[in-house]
């Protein structure tokens, strides 16, 4: 069965990468990330300058599962690109960099230094929910989405991808994203949460506020794909709490084409949890009597 | 991250501290030594620490810390019944099976020595032989032995860099003179990164083990804080012992 697919008019392999923020800010992490088999990298968040992030604790696991995180787009900055995109290439991998930024002006100025490097395509991270002015702060206003995509769309070649997470007028941002200039959209990011410790009573994580992740947001993530996709028809990377081959298939039936795991990949075990992916969704899709991903994709549209 | 309190937490040597903690619910699984934790001060950071011991049965852990920045002083400033958050264990350790052999010489200098004692005690419940050499820069810095290692090793050697207490020299020349006089099956070195990469110089012949401390953030292998240079692996999931020979552009890299 073929799993291969083409996203923004990148061919992929299969339809699995990994999230952006997991790992994907230092060579080494590129070449791990390989090794996990991921059919294309997306880096963390880059952003011009390099930032350091907050003071631990940044992750922790939730005991009622998922993974609670605010690192605060800790990255090497866009001098760091360059090296990330030449690892990605020596195994073959199509590569998408994930871009943070305050305005229009500093996404601009990331994207520019990626397309000199050589990378596939960008991803414009519109949605962390725990960066102060970066994030969901400027991708839960259309307008603003509207204008970075513009901006970023008008100076590239390669492919803009726009990441949106959970906020009220998701479908219109989705639309506005898709008028400037976007060839696709990532929906979800992490969803704003907090977590206690009721001994200390104090809030764990550094930042207090953090990104909720893992399954407890899957049904989110599959939510915001199909009303999406239902309205735009757009091409859609699935994000949000995949962590085997039924919620990966779940989001493919609702409208995604491809897929991101992040926290399913913790404590080192992407290599498993990708084969795993791969080996269902073959299977998934023989059952159903389906040629390829392309079969599947918004299927569950047609109730 | 486990809720946990503070049952201990004294110095033991200068600027060496005892910390035993434990769990507010128990876990099953039995660690394995050169596992670690990560222990949460409220509202100041998480510290990475070895597991010193652990007895399940009461859901006990001890770690040995030396003061080093805000977050251990504010540790050794943490008053014993207090509550912490403790992320554990972390890494790979390591699985007896993958020695050479029953009869180890590990090597430690100063707070190196936190993870012996758990060792120790997994060693001698699986009929291995475990012999110490343990250097520090005075007798200050001395921890009393009975009191570090609840089991005993089968021979501790001790060495002082001031000479005021056993071997006069570092842990690093009284390993090779331990090891010249006797056969070992394998040796294990814990300590700081100049020691490491001393010991996989001056020990090249049979490929040891070391103990690496990198920066660990996460700790969960997410956010790659604690990759080895020149490796795909990370400190947290494949750490932190390996064969001087699978971090050896790692070790190129550090300061002799």
């Amino acid at each position: 069965m073929y799993l291969d697919i083409d996203v923004c008019g990148i061919h992929l392999r299969h339809p699995v990468m990994n999230a952006s923020g997991i790992l994907g800010s230092h060579r080494e992490h590129i070449a791990r990330l390989a090794a996990y088999g991921v059919s294309a990298i997306v880096t963390k968040t880059i952003t011009s300058q390099p930032r350091e992030g907050y003071e631990t604790p940044i992750v922790i696991e939730l005991p009622s599962g998922g993974v609670l995180n605010a690192v605060g787009l800790a990255n090497p900055g866009k001098e760091a690109i360059h090296e990330l995109v030449a690892e990605a290439k020596k195994f073959g991998l199509p590569i998408i960099v994930s871009i943070g930024g305050r305005d229009e002006r500093e996404f601009v100025d990331v994207a520019i230094e990626a397309e000199k490097s050589g990378a596939d395509a960008i991803e414009l991270n519109l949605s962390c929910p725990h960066a102060k002015g970066y994030g969901i702060e400027i991708g839960s206003e259309p307008n603003i989405v509207r204008t970075i995509v513009r901006e970023v769309s008008s100076v590239l070649r390669i492919p803009v991808i726009a990441k949106l997470g959970i906020c009220d007028k998701l479908v219109t941002s989705a639309s506005r994203a898709l008028e400037a200039g976007a060839r696709a959209l990532t929906l979800i990011n992490t969803v704003r949460a907090m977590y206690i410790d009721v001994f200390s009573a104090k809030p764990v994580l550094s930042n207090v506020f953090g990104g909720l992740s893992g399954p407890p947001i899957h049904p989110l993530a599959v939510r915001a794909i199909y009303e999406v996709y239902r309205e735009l028809k757009a091409e859609i990377i699935g994000c949000g709490g995949v962590y085997d081959w039924r919620s990966a298939a779940e989001m493919i039936l609702a409208g995604a084409r491809a897929v991101q795991i992040g926290t399913a990949f913790i404590h080192g075990s992407g290599r498993k949890v990708v084969e795993s992916i791969l080996s269902g969704l073959r299977e998934w899709l023989r059952i159903l009597g389906l040629k390829s991903i392309y079969e599947a994709i918004g299927l569950a549209q047609r109730v | 991250m486990k809720p946990a309190r503070i049952v201990l937490n004294e110095p033991i040597a200068e600027d060496l501290y005892l910390l035993e903690i434990e769990l507010v619910e128990p876990i099953d699984k039995e660690p394995k030594p050169f596992q670690f934790a990560s222990l949460w001060i409220p509202r100041v950071k998480e510290i990475p620490l070895s597991i010193s011991y652990a007895e399940l049965e009461r859901s006990r852990f001890r770690f040995i810390y030396k003061l080093r920045g805000r977050g251990t002083r504010a540790l050794s400033e943490t008053l014993s019944g207090s509550f912490l958050g403790v992320k554990i264990p972390l890494g790979r350790g390591i699985d007896l099976r993958e020695l050479r052999g029953k009869k180890l010489l590990v090597v430690c200098g100063g707070v190196g020595i936190a993870p012996l004692p758990y060792l120790v005690r997994v060693c001698s419940e699986n009929g291995y032989e475990v012999h110490v050499v343990c250097g520090f820069r005075t007798r200050q810095g001395v921890p009393p032995i009975d009191l570090v290692f609840p089991i005993s090793p089968h021979s501790v050697h001790i060495a002082t860099e001031d000479c005021s207490v056993g071997y006069c020299g570092d842990a690093l020349t009284l390993a090779k003179k331990v090891s010249k006089s006797e056969n070992f099956d394998d040796l294990i070195f814990v300590g700081p990164s100049f020691m490491l990469k001393k010991a996989c110089e001056e020990f090249r012949d049979v490929d040891p083990m070391i103990s690496l401390e990198t920066l660990v953030r996460c700790g969960l292998g997410l956010c790659g804080s604690c990759y080895i240079r020149g490796s795909t692996k990370l400190l947290c999931v494949d750490g932190p012992v390996f064969r001087c020979s699978e971090v050896s552009e790692y070790l190129a890299g550090l300061p002799d």
